[in-house]
């Protein structure tokens, strides 16, 4: 298993894991709720952080290959976040659209999702892209 | 091995066991790319930029069309 794998593999499991932390969280809508989910979302940033420098997942340390499943991965990361961003949203107007006041409490909740949904959709590929191969852009 | 998504063929293997049986390692080492691009590169999955193929041509000492061939 190649460093990228590694980093992949843990930032994936990562970020399932900050899911269900976020979803054990009752949902209470009480003061502190907001400041929590802001908290892990630090942590979680923080946890990246960690995955990289212990994997050793440097920019210098990957050869073509790996920086070729890196970008593309990131073009699925990105259409995916993407796309959870407008759903999430599109959900959001449509339990609201009658008051137009979206709770502090639910945009907080776009913010951590989309962000989370962006690495696991990364991460996923990048590891479905070292089984699968790197797709081949040329004509 | 082909490239099902180019039609493109390549010899590596048959050319590292040309070379004294040269393992995967040894070749990665001296294109300057990990073994798992090596094994890619074999396997088909993964088409390598002109200059990885000139420099796995050199430590062959062939061409880049001798090591990569376009297949029919």
């Amino acid at each position: 298993m190649v460093i990228q794998q590694k980093e992949s593999g843990l930032t994936l499991a990562g970020s399932l894991a900050f899911i269900a932390i976020r979803l054990l969280i009752p949902r209470s809508g009480k003061t502190g709720e907001v400041e929590l989910t802001l908290l892990l979302l630090v942590c979680f940033i923080f946890m990246l952080w960690i995955v990289r420098h212990f994997t050793g997942a440097r920019l210098k340390a990957l050869d073509e290959m790996d920086l070729t499943i890196r970008s593309q991965a990131a073009i699925v990361g990105a259409h995916g976040f993407g796309a959870v961003v407008m759903i999430f949203a599109v959900l959001l107007y449509l339990m609201h659209r009658g008051s137009g006041l979206v709770p502090l409490q639910q945009v907080i909740n776009l913010a951590y999702y989309s962000w989370l949904s962006l690495y696991i959709f990364w991460s996923g590929a990048i590891l479905i892209l070292y089984k699968t191969g790197a797709w081949h852009v040329g004509s | 091995m082909l490239d099902h998504n180019t039609g493109i063929t390549n010899t590596i293997r048959k050319c590292r066991f040309d070379q004294g049986e040269m393992t995967q390692e040894q070749l990665a080492q001296k294109v300057g790319v990990t073994r798992q691009t090596i094994i890619a590169l074999e396997a088909g999955k993964y088409l390598p930029s002109l200059l990885l193929a000139i420099r796995i041509a050199r430590v062959f000492d062939k061409n880049v069309e001798e090591v990569f061939q376009i297949g029919t």
